[in-house]
């Protein structure tokens, strides 16, 4: 405790923000709100209520103070973090931090904590009006305790978040708006999709935390009620309550975010790599993990038929696909090689193949890694399903094989990337990245209108398996042609790793005594 | 103290510092020079561990910078040219926030923060939020910050920059102290005559090379073999011109009235030579001695004034 409270950053942020009139004012108008609100359900005007309106009522107001809680907290967090570090780097202190003492894990800690403590301290001045309206509510200390829990646990989540992409980021504001797209665009999206009755991951709705922490409320349950229905959702087949699923969710993005904060919060911008090369095997084998102990393979209702129908292998396979795609490539961007350690690398290097797995080697290898983990955890789970679907079902070597596929684009188009940052661009990640959306749509387009059957030839669509877009020959055809592009970028690399003469020659340089 | 060991650094195709090999002893105060774009800022930044060099190795007080990071802190206090400062903090709060963060006892931190706010003469501003105060008064809170853990090296770039003149000499002043307390100084800058008087070694930047290292002393008696710069003045008319044309060691005769300049390409002796032979010509010398070489003049020598 005495580390948390005597932490620099931590102190120096809370002397700036919690100066006495500043927490006068903002205790001032929190309390002030929080009358206005109550005196909405109070004032002299309304009619006399029922003991049960009067309960309801009571509720009601709980529920709005405790959202509005749940809101500022939530958007304070995700506002005050997404600028912590860029603001700091765009103002030339940040500087100054990387050359203290302070640890990384110091330097987070009083960010997380520090940078929305305001929105704590507000929180701190309205909980009495939560707490004696939710006890007059008769809302237990169980469920009242449980509500906050879970609301700092998503806000420290949010928070390592939003630190996360301010540490990647040089305009403080760029962040604010992508997490803020998130915050509001995401949670709703997966919940609605996750909510409706032919999902295969009903788990999600675990992601708000709300239908987790309602069965606490102990609310009046109906067929129509979703609460009721998503109290419970499967976890690695089992019916576990939501709560569980939602801390394990937070806990383990959390877990994720740590590492990636702590490895990288002291390091030049150019120098972030989000992921060590075992972490990103690691975080492979979590998301498959994950996203198969959400998976429910139970037959489901399906719309067109209106019958119990079984989980098709060929759509979960295709799903893993998808999923893999996007996993291979986050951990070919997380693990991308800093140009000057890459360089480094090259010139220490070059005979012993070992090297190519080193720490500063270039992601390629490690890609290759992570796709022999997901194959391996795919053919684990097809073992351990048998009870839904028969392990001859899931095609493992056509699985393997278009997993192949997937991996020969999403290596090149990260040796692309890992070329860009090596040209010297500014921003090289997102440049690269504008480059192959444009190749990409370039490629949809002209291929779609003209040449359908030559899809297969420039992007992974032979993966999926889909007559209509590729045939065999035509996705051999592809990988072949990609593996010479991927050659080629090879090629293209190395010639940026050799020692550049672009100054001048020395003239004398002589070392003082 | 510092040691720079084959340093180099690429941003893509450019090389920004090449090769550098240069050791900086304890106590040096050694003045970085070049036109801006000649390295001298990364120089410094792959110093104090911003910045990974593509190769070589920097190590301070024997520490190597980018092994052992945190060790390597202690020993160096930091200050680049334009940089903010907490706004929102008073003078007194900044300084002991870098004091913790330098791991500074509360028994060593108090006393320190006492000495450091007189030292760069903010013992009024103590108590003052720092959005009250001047941009001088900003730049010594800011070399406040750098030597508040008492570091045993001291890295400043360009700190100078943007401040009056008045602001200049007081920190001129700042650092002929700490020179004085024995800290060793790495400062980079362009403004010359800043580093006049304060520097004891010199090294010449230009496209990431260093042109030239060492004492400024050594430097100057080298370049001083080459030719020195003679200033003499008389009394009454003179054929001082004519006299001194007839020395062959002797160029760029400038007279002006009963005073001259001459260029000098000989050894001392020579030179005592040449002030009998003025003398025993009956040329009343009233002054006569070797124009000693300010920074400026070493570094024009030096330097070919390349960018990159």
């Amino acid at each position: 405790m005495e580390a948390f409270w005597g932490n620099p950053e931590l102190i120096r942020r809370l002397r700036a923000d919690l100066r006495p009139a500043r927490m006068v004012t903002a205790a001032t108008v929190s309390i002030l709100l929080c009358f206005l609100i109550v005196l909405m359900f109070y004032h002299p005007g309304v009619d006399p209520r029922s003991p049960a309106d009067e309960k309801d009522v009571r509720l009601g107001l709980y529920t709005i103070l405790l959202s509005a809680q749940a809101l500022v907290l939530c958007l304070w967090c995700l506002s005050s973090c997404s600028q912590a570090i860029a603001s700091e780097r765009n103002l030339k202190t940040f500087d100054f931090l990387r050359t203290t003492r302070l640890s990384s894990w110091e330097l987070l800690l009083g960010m997380i904590f520090g940078a929305p403590s305001m929105a704590y301290f507000v929180v701190a001045c309205t909980l009495p009006f939560t707490l004696v309206i939710g006890l007059l509510a008769g809302v237990s200390l169980l469920a009242i305790a449980v509500s906050y829990v879970m609301l700092f646990m998503i806000a420290a989540v949010l928070s390592l978040a939003a630190l996360t992409i301010s540490m990647m980021t040089d305009r403080p504001r760029a962040g604010e708006v992508v997490l803020l797209l998130l915050f509001i665009g995401w949670p709703a999206g997966v919940f609605s999709v996750a909510a409706s009755g032919e999902s295969r991951f009903p788990g999600l709705t675990a992601i708000p935390a709300v239908l987790g922490v309602l069965p606490f409320y102990h609310l009046p349950s109906s067929p129509y009620n979703s609460a009721a229905r998503f109290a419970h959702v499967p976890f690695f087949g089992v019916q576990v309550p939501s709560l569980l699923v939602s801390i394990i969710l937070y806990v383990s993005a959390g877990t994720w975010l740590l590492p990636m904060l702590l490895r990288n919060l002291k390091k030049d911008r150019e120098d972030i790599r989000l992921l060590s090369r075992w972490q990103a095997v690691g975080f492979t084998a979590y998301v498959n993990v994950l996203l198969f102990a959400l998976l429910d393979l139970s037959p489901k209702y399906s719309l067109p038929s209106n019958r119990l129908e079984p989980a098709s292998a060929s759509d979960v396979a295709a799903g893993y696909l998808a999923l893999n795609f996007l996993i291979l490539y986050a951990v070919g961007l997380a693990t991308l090689t800093p140009p000057a350690r890459l360089k480094s690398w090259w010139r220490q290097s070059v005979q012993d193949v070992r090297f190519y797995w080193s720490e500063d080697g270039p992601p390629w290898p490690w890609m290759i890694v992570s796709a022999g983990a997901a194959l391996i955890l795919f053919v684990l789970e097809a073992i351990v399903s048998t009870k839904f679907i028969p392990f001859s079902n899931w095609s493992i070597h056509a699985v393997a094989g278009r997993l192949a596929v997937l991996l020969v684009f999403a290596v090149r188009d990260v040796l692309f990337l890992q070329w860009c940052a090596l040209k010297g661009f500014q921003r090289p990640v997102l440049k690269g990245m504008l480059f192959l959306s444009l190749y990409y749509i370039t490629v949809l387009t002209i291929a779609g209108f003209f040449f359908r059957s030559s899809l297969a030839w420039f992007t992974p669509s032979g993966a999926f398996g889909d007559p209509d877009l590729a045939t065999p020959t035509s996705t051999l055809v592809g990988v072949v042609l990609q593996i010479g592009v991927s050659v080629y970028l090879l090629i293209a690399i190395r010639h940026r790793l050799s020692p550049s003469t672009a100054a001048s020659a020395p003239t004398t340089a002589i070392p003082a005594s | 103290m510092i040691e720079f060991q084959g340093l180099r650094r690429e941003y893509g195709d450019l090389v920004a510092v090449r090769d550098l090999r240069v050791s900086i002893p304890e106590g040096e105060v050694y003045g970085l020079l070049g036109p801006n774009g000649a390295g001298k800022t990364t120089i410094i930044r792959m110093a104090c561990g911003l910045l990974t060099p593509t190769a070589g190795r920097v190590s301070v007080s024997g520490v190597d910078v980018h092994q052992d990071p945190e060790l390597a802190q202690s020993h160096i206090g930091y200050l680049s040219d334009f940089f903010s400062v907490y706004d929102d903090l008073k003078v007194w709060e900044y300084l002991d926030y870098f004091g913790r963060a330098y791991k500074m006892r509360d028994s060593q931190l108090l006393p320190r923060i006492d000495e450091v706010v007189s030292q760069v003469g903010l013992e009024v501003k103590r108590e003052v939020l720092i959005r009250g105060l001047s941009r001088g008064m900003k730049q010594r809170l800011g070399i406040a910050r750098a030597i508040i853990h008492k570091p045993k090296v001291l890295l400043l770039d360009e700190p100078a920059s943007g401040l009056d003149p008045k602001a200049r000499a007081d920190l001129r002043n700042l650092l002929l102290a700490l020179r004085a307390e024995g800290t060793t100084v790495l400062i980079s800058s362009h403004i010359l005559p800043d580093l006049e008087g304060f520097c004891t070694s010199i090294g010449v930047m230009e496209k990431g090379v260093m042109v030239r290292s060492g004492r400024i002393a050594e430097i100057s008696s080298a370049e001083s073999q080459q030719f020195r710069v003679v200033r003499l003045s008389w009394v009454g008319e003179a054929r001082v011109e004519e006299r001194l044309r007839s020395t062959d060691k002797i160029s760029n005769i400038v007279v002006r009235g009963s005073q001259g300049l001459f260029r000098f390409s000989g050894t001392e002796e020579d030179l005592a030579g040449v002030l009998q032979q003025l003398i025993t010509s009956g040329i009343r010398v009233l002054a006569f001695g070797e124009v000693k070489q300010t920074i400026e003049d070493l570094y024009l020598k030096l330097s070919r004034n390349e960018v990159m």
